[in-house]
């Protein structure tokens, strides 16, 4: 099994994220995940993921690397296509373009984006994803969506292989999965139970037929939004950081917070706690699972990872 | 009199078009520029800007960067306001935000970009650079536009107080001119002779006045379309190459498309003739000339400019 590291890029320098796409690479992860929001909660330094991908082409050499994810109504498709077409080149195929319909309406009327309704957001990643195909493969390519369009272009340079990896996250069974059946090569299937997994698995599988896809294909990777660390004091701080991004009801306190991601099946826990659930979720079908790494200020937490729970999974 | 460089990133790879920051700022440009656009005739490979804007922040010390220039209905100002704002902190202060209202209705359409009036684009040009002011400057930042809107936005990180450089392209005597008078640092013209530019610059001091502005806080600097060659086949070489990216409207060979450049007060010659035009310019009142370098593969252009005129300007 992969393990893989996803970094929020808020309230960080460009060093530190510089440094913590290098320690990465270092401590033997195989990828590197970068947020893309304005904000998530309150106004804090929030870098663009895409200037730190082009320094992560640059300042990595084997991780695999992309966006988690990035929302299809703050850059038009013909701006993204070419990032990442060219970020697949210049990294030498190891771009991953996670994309998503986005959640947080608040930074989009912030920034004065449009937020339409979810339907018509689906609608719009479905095109956005179409266009892209059309212009990662061979041109002249025209398209008339009802939201998006090309006429005769061309598009060059193009992508190292068919296209950049595309990756969709979630698990919303009417829309999002027959998405990840058309389009994706990477289903995220963030933080799901187990029983839940394997029967969207099945809905997917479905949804292959349907296209003729072998579903097989897909490769099936997970997200935790576990907070972890060597110790309870690296834990609690973790915990402290997430409930300032995602912020709980008010009134609850870090132990609860932690009570209740476990509870929605986040990874957390002692080494061999982990291990063991890492080891679950191979045998049903997850090939690399990703944790995130809050505190930048220290390189403990993958330092931690990679010397307790990296060697015992590496096999799975 | 300062000398700079724009390379127009189309027909070469990744590695040869990011190798032309090095050789500018090594051979001690002023600048590094970098052209913005899907495609200009043929839809050969374009490198996007912003990717390698990152890089040059992070690869170069001394040049100022830029792209030249970025029209405004690419990509929405939420997102170059961002991308701005951070490359010049990861730059160090040497960002310079080039915008421009786009002149190619072909590339925006190919990629099912708007293509509005030249007034509408001159008004979204005015509320794109008030929108990314706002986003500079201390938020939370509300703006309610015809066309951009802002609600709250206090957007991080900030750089620092006046920056970045915001420079306008163009010589557009109703719109254009107005709108550098209102908001650029830098003013860039392209190949005017002297009674044209001494006339825009009359206006340019009017609209300054109507706006309550010292027009000297108003750097001026001029692109020439000059080709520069060692020999008379490297010159021709040049001329194919431009003509391969501008089409000129009538099919003309290389020979007299030089003719029909240098007729139009191009910057082109020996180095005796160009150091002598710089002179002149600097004495119009030009702070800095930007040369076109269009064959990436080979160093030659930056060379010479480097041997034969850099040492003679530089005290102009």
């Amino acid at each position: 099994m992969d393990i893989g590291l996803v970094v929020g890029p808020w309230g960080v320098t460009f060093e530190e994220a510089i440094a913590s796409m290098r320690a990465t690479e270092r401590h033997g992860f195989a990828s590197y995940y970068l947020g893309d929001h304005f904000y998530t909660v309150n106004q804090i330094d929030s870098l663009d993921p895409y200037l730190l991908f082009a320094l992560a082409a640059r300042e990595t050499e084997r991780i695999r690397f992309g966006s988690l994810v990035t929302p299809v109504m703050f850059r038009p498709p013909s701006n993204v296509g070419r990032l990442a077409a060219q970020l697949d080149v210049l990294s030498g195929g190891r771009f991953v373009l996670g994309l998503g319909i986005g959640w947080n309406e608040g930074e989009h009327i912030a920034y004065g984006l449009d937020y339409p309704s979810l339907g018509e957001r689906f609608d719009r990643l479905e095109e956005y994803l179409e266009v892209m195909r059309l212009m990662w493969g061979e041109g002249p390519a025209s398209f008339e969506g009802r939201h998006y369009r090309l006429s005769e272009a061309q598009t060059l340079p193009k992508p190292v292989a068919e296209r950049p990896t595309v990756l969709i996250a979630g698990g919303g069974e009417k829309r999002t999965l027959p998405l990840v059946a058309k389009y994706a090569d990477e289903w995220n299937a963030v933080d799901l139970p187990l029983e839940a997994y394997r029967h969207k698995c099945e809905l997917l599988a479905g949804y292959c037929d349907d296209l003729g896809r072998d579903p097989g294909e897909i490769r099936h990777v997970m997200t935790t939004m576990g907070l972890i660390g060597e110790t309870d004091a690296e834990v609690e701080a973790a915990t402290l950081l997430q409930m300032q991004r995602m912020p709980p009801p008010p009134g609850m306190s870090p132990a609860d917070y932690r009570e209740m991601l476990r509870g929605i099946g986040a990874i957390m826990g002692t080494p061999d706690e982990i291990v063991d659930k890492l080891g679950r979720l191979a045998e049903a079908g997850i090939e690399e699972v990703q944790f995130t790494w809050f505190d930048l200020s220290s390189d403990s937490v993958p330092a931690w990872l990679a010397s307790e729970v990296l060697p015992q999974v590496a096999d799975l | 009199m300062k000398i700079g460089i724009v390379i127009g990133p189309w027909g070469y790879s990744l590695e040869q078009t990011i190798a032309t920051m090095q050789t500018t700022e090594e051979r001690g440009f002023n600048s590094w520029h970098m052209g913005d656009h899907f495609f200009s005739v043929n839809q050969i490979d374009s490198i996007e800007p912003y990717l390698l804007l990152a890089m040059a922040a992070r690869e170069t010390e001394r040049v100022r960067i830029g792209p030249f220039v970025t029209p405004v209905m690419f990509r929405p100002p939420s997102n170059v306001g961002r991308l701005a704002a951070q490359l010049d902190i990861l730059s160090g202060g040497r960002f310079v935000m080039g915008l421009g209202v786009g002149w190619h209705p072909g590339e925006h359409s190919t990629y099912g970009v708007d293509y509005p009036s030249i007034r509408e684009r001159s008004e979204r040009l005015d509320e794109y650079i008030e929108v990314m002011q706002a986003m500079w400057g201390e938020g939370p930042a509300s703006y309610d536009g015809r066309y951009y809107r802002l609600d709250e936005a206090d957007t991080r990180p900030k750089p620092a107080a006046g920056r970045p450089t915001v420079l306008i392209a163009g010589g557009g005597e109703k719109r254009t001119l107005p709108l550098v008078a209102k908001h650029a640092n830098e003013w860039n013209c392209v190949d005017l002779s002297h009674d044209v530019y001494r006339h825009k610059t009359e206006l340019l001091a009017g609209y300054c006045d109507d706006v309550g502005r010292d027009p000297s806080e108003i750097r001026h600097t001029m692109m020439t379309m000059g080709l520069i060659g060692t020999t008379p086949a490297e010159l021709e070489a040049e001329a194919a190459l431009q003509m391969l990216r501008r089409a000129p409207p009538s099919p003309t060979s290389p020979a007299d498309y030089i003719e029909g450049l240098r007729a139009r007060g191009a910057i082109m010659g020996s180095a005796d003739e160009i150091v002598d035009k710089i002179g002149q310019l600097g004495e119009w009142g030009i702070d800095e000339v930007v040369f076109i370098w269009f064959s990436l593969s080979s160093t030659a252009v930056p060379d010479w400019l480097a041997s034969k005129v850099l040492p003679q300007v530089a005290d102009l």
